[in-house]
Protein backbone atom coordinates (compact mmCIF):
# COMPACT_ATOMS: atom_id res chain seq x y z
CA UNK A 1 0.00 0.00 0.00
CA UNK A 2 2.75 2.40 1.12
CA UNK A 3 4.98 1.36 -1.81
CA UNK A 4 2.15 1.96 -4.30
CA UNK A 5 1.53 5.40 -2.82
CA UNK A 6 5.21 6.30 -3.23
CA UNK A 7 5.26 4.86 -6.74
CA UNK A 8 2.20 6.88 -7.77
CA UNK A 9 3.67 10.00 -6.20
CA UNK A 10 6.95 9.50 -8.08
CA UNK A 11 5.12 8.85 -11.37
CA UNK A 12 3.03 11.98 -10.91
CA UNK A 13 6.06 14.18 -10.16
CA UNK A 14 8.06 12.59 -12.92
CA UNK A 15 5.29 13.42 -15.38
CA UNK A 16 5.13 17.00 -14.11
CA UNK A 17 8.91 17.43 -14.44
CA UNK A 18 8.78 15.90 -17.95
CA UNK A 19 6.09 18.40 -19.01
CA UNK A 20 7.40 21.55 -17.34
CA UNK A 21 11.04 20.99 -18.18
CA UNK A 22 10.08 20.22 -21.78
CA UNK A 23 8.03 23.43 -22.02
CA UNK A 24 10.69 25.54 -20.34
CA UNK A 25 13.40 24.29 -22.68
CA UNK A 26 11.18 24.24 -25.78
CA UNK A 27 12.60 27.39 -27.41
CA UNK A 28 16.16 26.35 -26.64
CA UNK A 29 15.46 22.93 -28.19
CA UNK A 30 13.99 24.49 -31.34
CA UNK A 31 16.84 26.98 -31.60
CA UNK A 32 19.57 24.35 -31.22
CA UNK A 33 17.73 21.87 -33.47
CA UNK A 34 17.32 24.36 -36.29
CA UNK A 35 20.81 25.86 -35.93
CA UNK A 36 22.22 22.33 -35.97
CA UNK A 37 20.54 21.80 -39.34
CA UNK A 38 21.96 25.12 -40.55
CA UNK A 39 25.46 24.03 -39.53
CA UNK A 40 25.19 20.68 -41.27
CA UNK A 41 23.73 21.99 -44.53
CA UNK A 42 24.83 24.72 -46.83
CA UNK A 43 21.51 26.03 -47.98
CA UNK A 44 21.63 28.95 -50.40
CA UNK A 45 19.30 31.15 -48.37
CA UNK A 46 21.62 30.83 -45.35
CA UNK A 47 24.96 31.57 -47.02
CA UNK A 48 25.73 34.37 -44.62
CA UNK A 49 29.43 34.90 -45.33
CA UNK A 50 28.75 35.69 -49.00
CA UNK A 51 26.14 38.26 -47.96
CA UNK A 52 28.25 39.90 -45.24
CA UNK A 53 28.64 43.67 -44.95
CA UNK A 54 32.09 44.99 -44.16
CA UNK A 55 33.17 48.43 -43.02
CA UNK A 56 36.76 49.43 -42.28
CA UNK A 57 37.72 52.48 -40.28
CA UNK A 58 40.54 53.83 -38.14
CA UNK A 59 40.53 55.49 -34.75
CA UNK A 60 43.25 56.92 -32.61
CA UNK A 61 43.16 56.53 -28.85
CA UNK A 62 45.50 57.03 -25.92
CA UNK A 63 46.99 53.64 -25.00
CA UNK A 64 48.46 52.68 -21.64
CA UNK A 65 52.18 51.98 -21.66
CA UNK A 66 51.66 48.65 -19.87
CA UNK A 67 52.20 45.87 -22.46
CA UNK A 68 49.99 43.25 -20.87
CA UNK A 69 47.61 41.64 -23.40
CA UNK A 70 44.62 41.31 -21.14
CA UNK A 71 44.75 44.86 -19.78
CA UNK A 72 45.41 46.38 -23.21
CA UNK A 73 42.53 44.59 -24.92
CA UNK A 74 40.00 45.60 -22.31
CA UNK A 75 41.29 49.17 -22.39
CA UNK A 76 40.96 49.31 -26.19
CA UNK A 77 37.47 47.76 -26.08
CA UNK A 78 36.32 50.24 -23.44
CA UNK A 79 37.70 53.23 -25.31
CA UNK A 80 36.15 52.09 -28.59
CA UNK A 81 32.95 51.06 -26.83
CA UNK A 82 33.00 47.56 -28.34
CA UNK A 83 31.44 44.52 -26.70
CA UNK A 84 31.89 40.81 -27.30
CA UNK A 85 34.11 37.81 -26.75
CA UNK A 86 37.82 38.08 -27.57
CA UNK A 87 39.62 35.61 -29.85
CA UNK A 88 43.04 35.12 -31.45
CA UNK A 89 44.78 37.57 -29.21
CA UNK A 90 48.34 38.00 -30.54
CA UNK A 91 51.24 40.43 -30.24
CA UNK A 92 53.57 40.95 -33.19
CA UNK A 93 57.16 39.76 -32.63
CA UNK A 94 58.32 43.28 -31.74
CA UNK A 95 55.24 43.88 -29.49
CA UNK A 96 54.31 46.96 -31.50
CA UNK A 97 51.12 45.49 -32.95
CA UNK A 98 48.31 43.78 -31.09
CA UNK A 99 45.83 41.80 -33.21
CA UNK A 100 42.60 40.34 -31.96
CA UNK A 101 39.01 39.62 -32.89
CA UNK A 102 35.97 40.76 -30.96
CA UNK A 103 33.01 38.63 -31.77
CA UNK A 104 29.36 38.43 -30.83
CA UNK A 105 26.62 36.60 -32.73
CA UNK A 106 26.11 38.46 -36.01
CA UNK A 107 29.02 40.90 -35.64
CA UNK A 108 32.77 40.54 -35.77
CA UNK A 109 35.48 43.17 -35.33
CA UNK A 110 39.00 42.47 -36.56
CA UNK A 111 41.24 44.81 -34.61
CA UNK A 112 44.81 45.79 -35.28
CA UNK A 113 46.20 48.11 -32.63
CA UNK A 114 49.43 50.06 -33.20
CA UNK A 115 50.56 50.39 -29.63
CA UNK A 116 53.18 53.11 -30.16
CA UNK A 117 50.90 55.75 -31.68
CA UNK A 118 47.49 54.47 -30.53
CA UNK A 119 46.16 54.02 -34.07
CA UNK A 120 43.50 51.33 -34.18
CA UNK A 121 42.43 49.76 -37.48
CA UNK A 122 38.99 48.21 -37.24
CA UNK A 123 37.19 46.02 -39.75
CA UNK A 124 33.58 45.45 -38.81
CA UNK A 125 31.76 42.51 -40.41
CA UNK A 126 27.99 42.30 -40.10
CA UNK A 127 26.34 38.93 -40.70
CA UNK A 128 22.71 37.98 -41.10
CA UNK A 129 20.22 36.22 -38.81
CA UNK A 130 21.21 32.73 -40.00
CA UNK A 131 24.79 33.31 -38.90
CA UNK A 132 23.49 34.60 -35.56
CA UNK A 133 21.75 31.23 -35.12
CA UNK A 134 24.89 29.30 -36.09
CA UNK A 135 26.99 31.39 -33.69
CA UNK A 136 24.56 30.76 -30.84
CA UNK A 137 24.98 27.03 -31.43
CA UNK A 138 28.77 27.26 -31.33
CA UNK A 139 29.32 29.44 -28.25
CA UNK A 140 31.38 27.53 -25.69
CA UNK A 141 33.91 28.06 -22.93
CA UNK A 142 37.59 28.33 -23.96
CA UNK A 143 39.57 25.10 -23.89
CA UNK A 144 42.84 24.73 -21.98
CA UNK A 145 44.75 25.33 -25.24
CA UNK A 146 42.92 28.62 -25.75
CA UNK A 147 43.66 30.07 -22.30
CA UNK A 148 45.20 33.51 -22.70
CA UNK A 149 43.99 33.84 -26.31
CA UNK A 150 40.28 33.75 -25.80
CA UNK A 151 38.00 35.50 -23.31
CA UNK A 152 34.25 35.08 -23.10
CA UNK A 153 31.97 38.09 -22.66
CA UNK A 154 29.56 37.87 -19.72
CA UNK A 155 26.44 37.16 -21.89
CA UNK A 156 28.42 34.40 -23.64
CA UNK A 157 29.34 32.87 -20.26
CA UNK A 158 25.64 32.89 -19.30
CA UNK A 159 24.77 31.36 -22.68
CA UNK A 160 27.38 28.61 -22.13
CA UNK A 161 25.77 27.95 -18.78
CA UNK A 162 22.36 27.72 -20.42
CA UNK A 163 23.81 25.11 -22.82
CA UNK A 164 24.74 23.06 -19.74
CA UNK A 165 21.24 23.52 -18.34
CA UNK A 166 19.73 22.47 -21.68
CA UNK A 167 21.96 19.39 -21.93
CA UNK A 168 21.23 18.30 -18.36
CA UNK A 169 17.52 19.10 -18.85
CA UNK A 170 17.33 17.00 -22.01
CA UNK A 171 18.96 14.04 -20.24
CA UNK A 172 16.40 14.38 -17.41
CA UNK A 173 13.53 14.60 -19.95
CA UNK A 174 14.79 11.41 -21.65
CA UNK A 175 15.23 9.50 -18.40
CA UNK A 176 11.79 10.67 -17.21
CA UNK A 177 10.31 9.68 -20.56
CA UNK A 178 11.78 6.19 -20.26
CA UNK A 179 10.25 5.82 -16.79
CA UNK A 180 6.85 6.96 -18.08
CA UNK A 181 7.10 4.50 -20.96
CA UNK A 182 7.88 1.64 -18.52
CA UNK A 183 4.50 2.35 -16.87
CA UNK A 184 2.64 2.00 -20.19
CA UNK A 185 0.69 -1.27 -20.21
CA UNK A 186 0.40 -4.00 -22.87
CA UNK A 187 0.87 -3.56 -26.60
CA UNK A 188 1.94 0.09 -26.41
CA UNK A 189 4.86 -0.88 -24.20
CA UNK A 190 6.12 -3.46 -26.72
CA UNK A 191 5.62 -1.08 -29.64
CA UNK A 192 7.65 1.50 -27.69
CA UNK A 193 10.30 -1.14 -27.07
CA UNK A 194 10.78 -1.48 -30.83
CA UNK A 195 11.25 2.29 -31.27
CA UNK A 196 13.60 2.53 -28.31
CA UNK A 197 15.77 -0.47 -29.22
CA UNK A 198 16.03 0.71 -32.84
CA UNK A 199 17.41 4.09 -31.70
CA UNK A 200 19.61 2.50 -29.04
CA UNK A 201 20.96 -0.15 -31.42
CA UNK A 202 21.89 2.52 -33.98
CA UNK A 203 23.68 4.59 -31.34
CA UNK A 204 25.55 1.61 -29.87
CA UNK A 205 26.55 0.40 -33.34
CA UNK A 206 27.88 3.84 -34.32
CA UNK A 207 29.71 4.34 -31.03
CA UNK A 208 31.27 0.93 -30.51
CA UNK A 209 31.26 -1.11 -33.71
CA UNK A 210 31.93 1.31 -36.50
CA UNK A 211 35.60 0.80 -37.15
CA UNK B 1 -10.37 14.08 -29.07
CA UNK B 2 -10.36 12.05 -32.27
CA UNK B 3 -6.61 12.04 -32.82
CA UNK B 4 -5.54 12.07 -29.17
CA UNK B 5 -4.35 8.45 -29.15
CA UNK B 6 -2.47 8.92 -32.42
CA UNK B 7 -0.71 12.05 -31.10
CA UNK B 8 0.15 10.22 -27.88
CA UNK B 9 1.67 7.35 -29.91
CA UNK B 10 3.66 9.71 -32.13
CA UNK B 11 5.06 11.45 -29.02
CA UNK B 12 5.93 8.11 -27.42
CA UNK B 13 7.64 6.54 -30.44
CA UNK B 14 9.49 9.60 -31.71
CA UNK B 15 10.66 10.36 -28.17
CA UNK B 16 11.85 6.82 -27.53
CA UNK B 17 13.64 6.54 -30.87
CA UNK B 18 15.54 9.81 -30.54
CA UNK B 19 16.27 9.58 -26.80
CA UNK B 20 19.64 7.75 -27.22
CA UNK B 21 20.67 10.35 -29.84
CA UNK B 22 19.62 13.19 -27.56
CA UNK B 23 21.70 11.72 -24.74
CA UNK B 24 24.71 11.39 -27.08
CA UNK B 25 24.34 15.01 -28.20
CA UNK B 26 23.73 16.29 -24.65
CA UNK B 27 26.79 14.57 -23.21
CA UNK B 28 28.98 15.71 -26.10
CA UNK B 29 27.62 19.28 -25.72
CA UNK B 30 28.72 19.23 -22.08
CA UNK B 31 32.17 17.95 -23.09
CA UNK B 32 32.55 20.56 -25.83
CA UNK B 33 31.45 23.30 -23.46
CA UNK B 34 33.98 22.46 -20.77
CA UNK B 35 37.52 21.32 -20.16
CA UNK B 36 36.76 17.88 -18.69
CA UNK B 37 38.50 16.30 -21.63
CA UNK B 38 41.14 17.70 -23.92
CA UNK B 39 39.00 17.33 -27.04
CA UNK B 40 40.58 19.94 -29.27
CA UNK B 41 42.51 18.46 -32.18
CA UNK B 42 45.81 19.92 -33.27
CA UNK B 43 45.12 19.64 -36.99
CA UNK B 44 48.64 20.30 -38.18
CA UNK B 45 50.10 17.77 -35.78
CA UNK B 46 47.59 15.18 -36.99
CA UNK B 47 48.03 15.90 -40.72
CA UNK B 48 51.80 15.41 -40.62
CA UNK B 49 52.11 12.91 -37.74
CA UNK B 50 53.09 10.25 -40.30
CA UNK B 51 56.38 12.10 -40.77
CA UNK B 52 57.34 11.13 -37.22
CA UNK B 53 55.82 7.68 -36.90
CA UNK B 54 54.89 5.06 -39.50
CA UNK B 55 52.81 2.04 -38.49
CA UNK B 56 52.45 0.47 -41.90
CA UNK B 57 53.53 0.91 -45.52
CA UNK B 58 51.33 -0.23 -48.41
CA UNK B 59 51.88 -0.12 -52.17
CA UNK B 60 49.30 1.46 -54.47
CA UNK B 61 48.86 2.18 -58.16
CA UNK B 62 48.90 5.85 -59.06
CA UNK B 63 45.37 7.09 -59.85
CA UNK B 64 44.72 9.03 -63.07
CA UNK B 65 46.35 12.47 -62.61
CA UNK B 66 43.38 14.38 -64.05
CA UNK B 67 41.19 13.34 -61.11
CA UNK B 68 40.00 15.94 -58.63
CA UNK B 69 42.09 15.98 -55.43
CA UNK B 70 39.39 14.42 -53.31
CA UNK B 71 38.76 11.62 -55.87
CA UNK B 72 42.51 11.10 -56.18
CA UNK B 73 42.76 10.70 -52.39
CA UNK B 74 39.67 8.45 -52.30
CA UNK B 75 41.23 6.18 -54.92
CA UNK B 76 44.43 5.84 -52.88
CA UNK B 77 42.73 5.11 -49.56
CA UNK B 78 40.50 2.55 -51.27
CA UNK B 79 43.58 0.74 -52.62
CA UNK B 80 45.30 0.73 -49.24
CA UNK B 81 42.10 -0.50 -47.62
CA UNK B 82 41.36 2.43 -45.33
CA UNK B 83 37.93 3.92 -44.83
CA UNK B 84 36.93 7.22 -43.27
CA UNK B 85 36.19 10.86 -43.86
CA UNK B 86 38.98 12.64 -45.73
CA UNK B 87 39.80 16.11 -44.42
CA UNK B 88 41.67 18.76 -46.44
CA UNK B 89 44.40 17.06 -48.48
CA UNK B 90 47.79 18.54 -49.23
CA UNK B 91 49.45 17.57 -52.50
CA UNK B 92 52.52 18.53 -54.49
CA UNK B 93 54.23 16.79 -57.39
CA UNK B 94 55.91 14.09 -55.30
CA UNK B 95 53.62 13.40 -52.35
CA UNK B 96 50.16 13.75 -50.99
CA UNK B 97 49.14 14.00 -47.34
CA UNK B 98 45.72 12.51 -46.72
CA UNK B 99 44.27 13.04 -43.25
CA UNK B 100 41.43 10.61 -42.56
CA UNK B 101 39.09 10.63 -39.61
CA UNK B 102 36.34 8.43 -38.28
CA UNK B 103 34.74 7.95 -34.86
CA UNK B 104 37.50 6.63 -32.63
CA UNK B 105 40.35 7.02 -35.12
CA UNK B 106 42.47 9.62 -36.80
CA UNK B 107 44.74 8.45 -39.56
CA UNK B 108 47.58 10.30 -41.23
CA UNK B 109 48.66 9.03 -44.66
CA UNK B 110 51.59 10.17 -46.75
CA UNK B 111 51.36 8.87 -50.30
CA UNK B 112 54.67 8.90 -52.16
CA UNK B 113 53.51 9.64 -55.71
CA UNK B 114 56.86 8.61 -57.27
CA UNK B 115 57.31 5.17 -55.71
CA UNK B 116 53.60 4.42 -55.16
CA UNK B 117 54.06 3.75 -51.45
CA UNK B 118 51.66 4.89 -48.77
CA UNK B 119 52.97 5.48 -45.25
CA UNK B 120 50.27 5.18 -42.63
CA UNK B 121 50.05 6.28 -39.04
CA UNK B 122 46.81 5.77 -37.16
CA UNK B 123 45.84 6.75 -33.66
CA UNK B 124 42.92 5.52 -31.64
CA UNK B 125 40.91 8.13 -29.74
CA UNK B 126 38.71 7.62 -26.70
CA UNK B 127 34.93 7.43 -26.30
CA UNK B 128 34.62 11.13 -25.46
CA UNK B 129 36.39 12.15 -28.65
CA UNK B 130 34.12 9.76 -30.55
CA UNK B 131 31.09 11.55 -29.07
CA UNK B 132 32.54 14.91 -30.08
CA UNK B 133 33.27 13.66 -33.59
CA UNK B 134 29.64 12.63 -33.92
CA UNK B 135 28.42 15.94 -32.50
CA UNK B 136 30.42 18.01 -34.97
CA UNK B 137 30.04 15.94 -38.13
CA UNK B 138 29.46 16.88 -40.91
CA UNK B 139 29.50 20.51 -39.68
CA UNK B 140 30.11 23.76 -41.52
CA UNK B 141 33.79 23.35 -42.49
CA UNK B 142 35.25 22.01 -45.75
CA UNK B 143 31.76 22.12 -47.27
CA UNK B 144 33.00 21.22 -50.75
CA UNK B 145 34.49 17.89 -49.65
CA UNK B 146 32.60 17.04 -46.45
CA UNK B 147 30.55 13.86 -46.61
CA UNK B 148 33.05 12.00 -48.78
CA UNK B 149 32.65 8.86 -46.67
CA UNK B 150 29.38 6.97 -46.92
CA UNK B 151 29.08 6.84 -43.13
CA UNK B 152 29.41 10.62 -42.73
CA UNK B 153 26.66 11.03 -45.30
CA UNK B 154 24.46 8.45 -43.53
CA UNK B 155 25.15 10.07 -40.16
CA UNK B 156 24.12 13.40 -41.66
CA UNK B 157 20.78 11.91 -42.77
CA UNK B 158 20.30 10.24 -39.42
CA UNK B 159 20.96 13.50 -37.54
CA UNK B 160 18.52 15.37 -39.81
CA UNK B 161 15.94 12.66 -39.25
CA UNK B 162 16.48 12.86 -35.47
CA UNK B 163 16.06 16.66 -35.50
CA UNK B 164 12.81 16.37 -37.49
CA UNK B 165 11.59 13.75 -35.01
CA UNK B 166 12.64 16.06 -32.16
CA UNK B 167 10.47 18.83 -33.63
CA UNK B 168 7.61 16.37 -34.09
CA UNK B 169 8.02 15.09 -30.53
CA UNK B 170 7.99 18.62 -29.12
CA UNK B 171 4.92 19.67 -31.15
CA UNK B 172 2.98 16.56 -30.11
CA UNK B 173 4.16 17.19 -26.55
CA UNK B 174 2.64 20.69 -26.66
CA UNK B 175 -0.67 19.28 -27.94
CA UNK B 176 -0.72 16.65 -25.20
CA UNK B 177 0.04 19.27 -22.55
CA UNK B 178 -2.75 21.51 -23.85
CA UNK B 179 -5.27 18.75 -23.20
CA UNK B 180 -4.11 18.30 -19.61
CA UNK B 181 -6.28 21.06 -18.17
CA UNK B 182 -4.71 20.85 -14.67
CA UNK B 183 -1.23 21.52 -16.03
CA UNK B 184 -2.14 24.39 -18.33
CA UNK B 185 -1.40 27.34 -16.06
CA UNK B 186 1.93 26.16 -14.68
CA UNK B 187 2.87 24.93 -18.16
CA UNK B 188 2.18 28.37 -19.58
CA UNK B 189 4.42 29.91 -16.93
CA UNK B 190 7.19 27.40 -17.78
CA UNK B 191 6.79 28.17 -21.49
CA UNK B 192 6.92 31.92 -20.79
CA UNK B 193 10.03 31.57 -18.59
CA UNK B 194 11.73 29.58 -21.37
CA UNK B 195 10.82 32.14 -24.01
CA UNK B 196 11.94 35.04 -21.82
CA UNK B 197 15.28 33.34 -21.09
CA UNK B 198 16.04 32.68 -24.76
CA UNK B 199 14.88 36.12 -25.90
CA UNK B 200 16.77 38.05 -23.21
CA UNK B 201 19.96 36.05 -23.74
CA UNK B 202 19.84 36.43 -27.52
CA UNK B 203 19.26 40.18 -27.20
CA UNK B 204 22.03 40.45 -24.59
CA UNK B 205 24.44 38.58 -26.84
CA UNK B 206 23.73 40.45 -30.04
CA UNK B 207 23.44 44.11 -29.00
Amino acid sequence: MEINKHKNGFRKWNQKIHIYLGLCLLFFIWLFGFSGLLLNHHWDFAKSWEKRKEISYNKTIQINSVREKNILVHEIMNKLNLKGSIYNLRFSDDSVLLNFIISKPGTRYDIQAHLNDGKIMIRKTKLDKWEIMRSLHKIRNPTSKEQGERYQAVPAIIWSLSIDVLSAGLIIICLGGWYLWLQVPGKRFYAGLISFTTGLFLCIYILFFLN
Amino acid sequence: MKYFKLIKDIHLHTGLFISPFIIVFSISALILNHNFIDWQEDWQEWYFSVDDKVDKTVRFNLPAPDKKEIDFAKDIIKQINISGEIANVFRDSIRMYIPVTKPGYRISIKADLISGTAYIHSKQTNLWKKLNWLHKMPGPHNANIRGNWIFTKSWNYLVDFSVILLFLSSITGIILWYYLKNERNIGLIALFIGFLSVASLVIGLTI
